[in-house]
């Protein structure tokens, strides 16, 4: 699925880009008592900008409905119940069972070592969440044939598993005491964006940074670009931990390692392409918007992001992204949800993963809207009436 | 017999200020008058029109002493007189603009589409630079190529 337009050698397009556009010779000068005093004219407004939200996160539910049930004083609270797995090991209960070749019947045994004491443990095992067998319910799919986009073809093997097991993980993730930059990566919980990314093999830099407040106060998740963006905006607002920590990247860059390399590279381009102005210059912490003209103070909407990330990952067919559906464990409910996200429409439901499911189908339409119109038979004008018009299409 | 020299120099006082004030041009724009032509301009430089309006208000531009938004209007007047070539050549050259991931070339392009008066091709790329540059590129899927620095799990 190679695309052709990738060119690797992009230097030549800025070439050919000004040897076919013809500059205009304006020998007059403008009278600036009459000018509008603007360079350029506003921007098209092609699409409504909505404010940045919060990544919306799964296996949240769970948690949520036990807050719910503590501080609701209407609800009895539940009893203590296995609801989900616990992912804590037994140590002593497995210790004191036989291998497989004694099976015995298995007993009721809490899952906590402190509950039961140590002589009145059975011998049978408890059971090992991690060896119990995965309950695969899948989801009713729709009927094919009715010009569902999504339909499912018959042909599909039951057996399909596109990905190995450690091809589904995305790379590049790890969190460290301070955006990534030095110290030894820790495992960090993925968001479910994350791990659709990583079923069509595509991954995120994706960094932890440790809050103002301090380490493990509150964990805010953003690509290592962004992260780079901020030091610098910070230290130029003079935050005496941003330039440490800029200094610490520039020593462990010297020495070889390769996130601080990353790192420095992404600092530098900001430098370079965001120079300072006595717009940016504000002694203190002050306010952490940038003032530079080039860039943009509206906030930016995720799903923009997120579409032109999976835009530049593998071609999203119909088959690739159902599988990606079944693959993140969305059910009929949310199937539904994906639709109408996918048709621009927002469902109104309280629960998590539909409004997940809506989101996805969003950002899966805009980043084929732009693996579209990279497409050499195709027309501009379905991406962007206006571009098409303004690049000669009827 | 002496000259009535007052008189005089009042009237070479006057003379004066009114050539002067024949070489300063048409007056200066009021706060009204220039909100509702921004708002012209910017609705023909977002829109879709004919030649003939576009060159028709680049001439009224023009004669208002707006040569800069005049100029703009007589571009954007050409995109649609250029032959099939062209344009099927500036559809290419977006096409690549649009599908690469170095957000330089982006603006680059973008600004010599500005320049030919393109400003909606010209905005979008800006904007899908903008994007590139806070969400950052991932290593293509098809290549496995892997970004430098990056760490898989369980290597």
């Amino acid at each position: 699925m190679a695309n052709d337009f990738r060119d690797d050698d992009d230097a030549d397009m800025g070439a050919d880009a000004a040897s076919m556009f013809v500059r205009a010779d304006i020998n007059k000068k403008p009278n600036p008592s009459r000018s509008l005093g603007r360079a350029r004219p506003a921007p098209i407004a092609l699409g409504r900008v909505r404010p940045a939200q919060a990544p919306i996160a799964l296996g949240r539910v769970q948690q949520r409905s036990r807050e719910m049930a503590i501080t609701s004083p209407s609800r009895a609270l539940p009893q203590a119940q296995i609801q989900r797995p616990s992912p804590r090991r037994i140590e002593g209960i497995s210790s004191l069972a036989p291998a497989a070749s004694r099976p015995g019947p298995r007993a009721k045994v809490s899952l906590d070592a402190e509950a039961t004491p140590m002589a009145q443990r059975p011998v049978t095992p408890a059971m090992d969440p991690y060896t119990q067998d995965a309950v695969w319910e899948p989801f009713n799919e729709p009927a094919a044939g009715n010009g569902d986009p999504f339909e499912v073809s018959p042909a599909m093997p039951s057996a399909f598993q596109p990905f190995a097991e450690k091809e589904l993980t995305p790379m590049g993730v790890s969190s460290t005491r301070a955006l990534n930059i030095v110290g030894t990566p820790k495992p960090v919980d993925l968001g479910w964006f994350d791990r659709v990314l990583g079923w069509f093999g595509v991954a995120r830099h994706k960094v932890v940074q440790a809050t103002i407040a301090g380490e493990g106060a509150s964990m805010a998740v953003m690509s290592r670009s962004e992260a780079a963006q901020q030091v610098v905006r910070r230290a130029r607002n003079g935050d005496q931990n941003a330039m440490g920590m800029i200094a610490e990247v520039r020593k462990a860059a010297i020495g070889g390692m390769p996130q601080a390399i990353m790192s420095a590279k992404l600092m530098r381009q900001y430098i370079d392409t965001h120079p300072v102005s006595a717009e940016t210059l504000e002694m203190g912490y002050g306010d952490m918007k940038p003032r530079t003209p080039s860039a943009s103070a509206k906030p930016v909407d995720p799903s923009e992001t997120r579409a032109i990330t999976l835009s530049h990952g593998p071609k999203l067919t119909d088959a690739s992204v159902l599988s990606a559906l079944r693959a993140a464990g969305f059910g009929a409910e949310e199937y539904h949800s994906f639709k109408h996200g996918y048709a621009g429409r927002k469902m109104r439901n309280p629960d998590k993963r539909v409004q997940a499911a809506n989101a996805f189908g969003k950002i899966v339409a805009k980043a084929r809207k732009l693996q579209a119109v990279r497409e050499p038979n195709s027309r501009v004008s379905d991406y962007s009436p206006i571009i098409g018009w303004e690049l000669g299409e009827d | 017999m002496a000259l009535p020299l007052i008189p005089i120099v009042l009237g070479v006082l006057a003379t004066g200020a009114f050539i002067k004030a024949g070489r300063r041009g048409p007056k200066a724009l009021k706060d009204s008058e220039r909100a509702e032509i921004t708002v012209i301009y910017d609705t023909l430089i977002n829109g879709k029109y004919d030649p003939e309006t576009y060159r028709r208000f680049a001439t009224e531009f023009r004669v208002q002493g707006m040569v800069v938004e005049a100029d703009m209007l007589d571009k954007r007047a050409t995109l649609r007189e250029m032959t099939a070539e062209e344009k099927a050549q500036r559809r290419a050259i977006f096409k690549k603009g649009m599908a690469s991931q170095k957000p330089e070339i982006m603006r680059e392009l973008a600004e010599e589409f500005e320049r030919s008066g393109a400003t909606g091709a010209a905005a979008d790329l800006r904007n899908k630079a903008a994007l590139l540059d806070i969400a950052g590129v991932p290593p293509h899927a098809e290549t496995g190529s892997q970004p430098e620095g990056v760490v898989s799990h369980g290597e």
